[in-house]
């Protein structure tokens, strides 16, 4: 057995899999408004992050996003309980003093608190708060840059430039801070109009500089270069990739907008068929060489296959027995799907399967870039598509 | 990032440019064409007013039913403008028939609601209707149309909309169809009325797909789902705060 294969050998798992993974709990957690499912599939992304994260500055996404979905569920129930006459049921909790409010805007403000309308928002909320936290899991466990390394090779040039500005948006933030730190130490205001020109002239300078810069450093390594320039396989690819496109979004029209059998499904599937080949074609065209690939090996398919079985057995019993996902009333207490929970702590998995990941050797964490214009292009790890 | 410098522009842009705005143009009016006559199905919500069915023009909550007046409600497949009318007459079930023996308080209305769950042929999904049946709610002078009939049924609500009462149907909420038929002449049939004292009829609902909530031995799964709630994020916590430590 190749080393890879290991569970225990410590490495960064492909991000993809961690992106397959939380998606098929995301997509699991938007079928549902019953809460015992959402809030398992929320322990169970929680659990995996605090297990599985590292250190790297991105790894702290999902507090954030936890953060993020404590405030919507908060919000919405403001809203719904203080601002909304229709969301009202019988059970009265409390009586606000309100303001009137013409009748005909179903608004009102303050007045009568119901159980019903808190508890809907809740349950609403929380359904977004669960798929904003399964994206949020995946922001901490899969790199979105590792991510990008694997744009198929059509999309070379875009993954390149994606790559680069994720790299340089941290540092605007401290070049920002740096020329706002002058600024104060000159005596000079640091708030209205004139402080934003002031700050925003040394920071364009400077980006623009660094770009110039990374172009020559890029430039002197090979990037850019087109092993098979021929025009025609580059409008070819073109081509493809356009009409592919375009297919698609007519072809997700005409699904949404229920326009007729031959305008849905052919083609979308038709535009995916184009953009595939497309990309493919393109694909040839590129020779280059991968640094450090990672590899897809039995952790990876574990990973990805233990969320993609959560949603399986969540979308089956969906099918099976709908009364368990939709509350007949909001009131009643939550029924439990059995298939769907099994299926969802299944989901664990990559708390254990995952490889561990790499303890941080030597080198410090790279959370504050240098802040010389000079030393800010990129290491190669990240060009290095 | 940096201001972009056109040093690259390709050289015939504007033909290329008018091709791919024909073809969208041509996309999008064959798109256009297609549409039929679309129904909804849905929960369709009447006022009854002189003995007959009114169609409502705003939902349940945006409307607030007089004392002693009756409102009706019919799941089924409509054009969305004419709506698809509850099986018996508005004059057969008067608010002195569904609400006999039952009496408001003071600042209290009582108002009738007749729920028809639609014919098996208009159900979604296979799913069995219930009887129709009617019910008396006595609630507060001020309540809407929403708040009268929860006072009687299990409400689903979804983004404001009445989707299920007493949990028919299950799932989904105005199932949009395309070339919707014209609703058939249904033949009238008998409401069940409550009984006489109880002023909320919700326990003669069909609940078999809805939980015994009652029970003591079925509520072990959800303890049991909250205890492991409560031990993967507790444990999350600790794993987390044992790696900042290390």
């Amino acid at each position: 057995m190749r080393p890879e294969h290991l569970p225990t050998l410590p490495r960064p798992l492909h991000p993809g899999a961690w992106w397959v993974w939380a998606v098929a709990l995301a997509a699991a957690a938007s079928r549902t408004t019953n809460p015992v499912p959402l809030l398992l599939v929320l322990a169970v992304t929680g659990f995996v992050v605090a297990a599985r994260r590292t250190r790297a500055p991105w790894a702290r996404a999902y507090v954030a996003f936890l953060k993020l979905s404590l405030l919507v569920i908060v919000v919405r129930i403001l809203f719904q309980s203080l601002l909304s006459a229709g969301a009202q049921g019988p059970t009265v909790l409390v009586t606000l003093p309100s303001v009137p409010m013409p009748a005909s805007s179903g608004l009102k403000l303050g007045g009568v608190v119901s159980l019903e309308a808190v508890l809907r928002a809740t349950y609403e909320g929380l359904q977004l708060a669960t798929i904003l936290c399964c994206v949020g899991a995946a922001n901490a466990l899969g790199s979105a840059r590792r991510l990008l390394r694997h744009v198929p090779g059509a999309l070379y040039e875009i993954g390149v430039a994606c790559v680069i500005a994720l790299t340089f948006a941290p540092q605007l933030v401290t070049d920002a801070a740096r020329v706002r730190e002058a600024h104060r130490l000159r005596g000079q205001d640091r708030t209205g109009l004139g402080a934003l020109r002031r700050l925003a002239m040394p920071v364009l300078e400077g980006a623009l500089e660094r770009s110039v810069d990374l172009a020559a450093a890029m430039d002197a390594r090979g990037y850019g270069r087109t092993t098979d320039a021929r025009r025609s396989s580059r409008r070819l690819t073109a081509v493809l990739v356009f009409a592919g496109l375009l297919a698609v979004c007519v072809g997700v029209y005409g699904l949404l907008a229920a326009a007729g059998w031959w305008l849905g499904t052919p083609v979308l599937v038709a535009g995916l068929v184009a953009v595939g080949l497309g990309v493919h074609v393109g694909g040839r065209r590129t020779g280059r060489s991968r640094y450090r690939p990672d590899p897809w090996a039995l952790p990876e398919w574990l990973v990805a296959g233990s969320g993609v079985l959560a949603a399986a057995a969540v979308f089956v019993d969906v099918h099976v027995s709908p009364a368990d996902f939709f509350l007949a009333s909001v009131t009643d207490v939550p029924p439990v799907p059995v298939l769907a929970v099994a299926g969802i702590l299944v989901a664990l998995l990559p708390a254990v399967a995952a490889p561990p990941p790499p303890a941080p050797t030597g080198r410090p964490p790279r959370s504050r870039p240098p802040v010389t214009p000079a030393a800010g292009a990129p290491g190669r790890e990240e060009v290095a598509a | 990032m940096s201001p972009a410098l056109p040093h690259r522009l390709p050289g015939r842009t504007g033909p290329r440019l008018l091709l791919v705005v024909a073809l969208v143009g041509a996309l999008l009016s064959l798109a256009g064409t297609a549409h039929a006559a679309t129904g909804y199905r849905y929960w369709n919500y009447f006022h009854v007013k002189n003995g007959a069915y009114q169609f409502a023009t705003t939902g349940p909550s945006g409307y607030v039913p007089k004392d002693g007046s009756v409102e009706a409600y019919r799941y089924g497949l409509s054009s969305g403008t004419q709506g698809l009318h509850p099986r018996t007459a508005a004059s057969t079930y008067t608010v002195a028939d569904i609400c006999k023996g039952t009496t408001a308080g003071s600042g209290q209305k009582r108002v009738g609601v007749l729920i028809d769950y639609g014919t098996k042929a208009d159900a979604a999904s296979g799913q069995t209707p219930p009887a129709p049946r009617a019910a008396c709610a006595v609630v507060a002078t001020s309540a809407n149309g929403q708040q009268v009939l929860d006072q009687v049924a299990r409400l689903r609500v979804q983004k404001q909309l009445i989707c299920g009462i007493d949990g028919y149907p299950v799932s989904g909420c105005s199932v949009t169809v395309k070339d919707a038929p014209a609703a058939p002449a249904g033949k009238s049939v008998d409401f069940a009325l409550p009984a006489a004292s109880g002023s909320s009829g919700s326990s003669s609902t069909s609940g078999s797909s809805a939980p015994a909530s009652g029970g003591g031995g079925l509520a072990w799964p959800l303890v049991g789902v909250a205890a492991a709630v409560v031990v993967l994020g507790g444990g999350g916590l600790l794993l987390a705060r044992r790696r900042r430590d290390a």
